[in-house]
């Protein structure tokens, strides 16, 4: 095969027709790599995305304290009710009979009155700081 | 004003849409980068990026020449880097296999996959030099404005291709 039978293939090849679908894949990539509304909307949900993210983040990272509740009693000082003793159920316990209690009266002898020698009147005035008293 | 931008006298469609130089260079840069990697799914991704290229370099080319070499330029660089990775598949039969291509009767579609298969195997300038001035039909100097180097270069390229080609050929044939 000499130079000029070499060009004539190649010329024909200049001719030859591309695959349809190399070309139907061609076109959609490019279109599917320049369709500006598609990116856009792309980045913008991208953006909505990271930002909720970062909220999520600075709302965990500064978050207020919560008030901090007083500190309970100790238990110790807590008014308890009395402890009951655990009874296992078995034959009824009879009651115990409470000892009976004798009264005791404590008699105080009470002193009589003390005699005056003699009868004694006594008058109340209107004014109440004059008495006046009759002996005999 | 470049060699090269006296060139690709298409007519003026910079006031059209991005999708309009879309339509209207597909096939030219689809078909440059598998002569180049001889492969459809590594064109399909070198035209791809080049037309994402295109997209965010805008259409502010002073002239439809400025763009199509802008395009051809990208392409080959493009092509040139994805040729120096280690490559999946290879569209291009391997012709010393009878049973690789048991389909291709006529003597001419054998020929010219004969010569698909040894253009694949020259270095990637050299092959890039060829599938431009030879199948793209563009001229020494605007195949010299594309790849960045002077006419003298591409002349001896394309001629150490067509030599390397000849010696594959003469060999296959044998």
């Amino acid at each position: 095969m000499n130079d000029d039978e070499i060009r004539a293939l190649f010329e024909e090849m200049r001719e030859e027709a591309v695959p349809a679908d190399s070309l139907a894949r061609l076109r959609m990539a490019v279109a599917s790599g320049t369709q500006p509304s598609r990116r856009k909307w792309w980045w913008a949900a991208f953006a909505i995305a990271a930002a909720c993210c970062g909220i999520a983040l600075l709302a965990v990272l500064f978050r207020p304290a919560l008030p901090i509740p007083p500190a309970p009693a100790p238990i110790a000082a807590r008014q308890m009710p009395p402890e009951v003793p655990m009874v296992s159920p078995g034959a009824p316990v009879a009651p115990v009979a409470a000892p009976k209690m004798r009264r005791v009266v404590h008699r105080v002898p009470v002193a009589p009155p003390p005699r005056l020698p003699g009868t004694v009147v006594r008058i109340e005035t209107n004014d109440p700081n004059v008495v006046i008293l009759l002996v005999g | 004003m470049q060699p090269a931008e006296l060139m690709f006298d298409l007519p003026r469609t910079l006031s059209g849409s991005f999708d309009d130089v879309v339509r209207q260079r597909e096939t030219q840069v689809l078909r440059t980068a598998f002569r180049i990697l001889g492969n459809w799914a590594d064109a399909e991704e070198v035209a791809q990026e080049v037309f994402l290229r295109l997209y965010r370099h805008g259409l502010g080319f002073p002239t439809e020449a400025a763009m199509g070499s802008w395009i051809y330029r990208v392409t080959v660089n493009l092509c040139v880097d994805r040729s120096r990775r280690p490559r999946a598949s290879q569209d291009v039969p391997d012709l010393r296999d009878p049973r690789a291509s048991p389909e291709a009767s006529a003597i001419r579609e054998q020929r010219k996959q004969q010569l698909m298969q040894a253009l694949s195997t020259l270095p990637v300038k050299e092959r890039a030099a060829v599938v431009l001035r030879e199948i793209e039909g563009l001229s020494t100097a605007e195949v010299a404005a594309i790849l960045g180097s002077r006419e003298v270069t591409v002349r001896s390229q394309i001629s150490n291709a067509f030599g390397r080609l000849r010696a594959i050929l003469k060999r296959e044939d044998l």
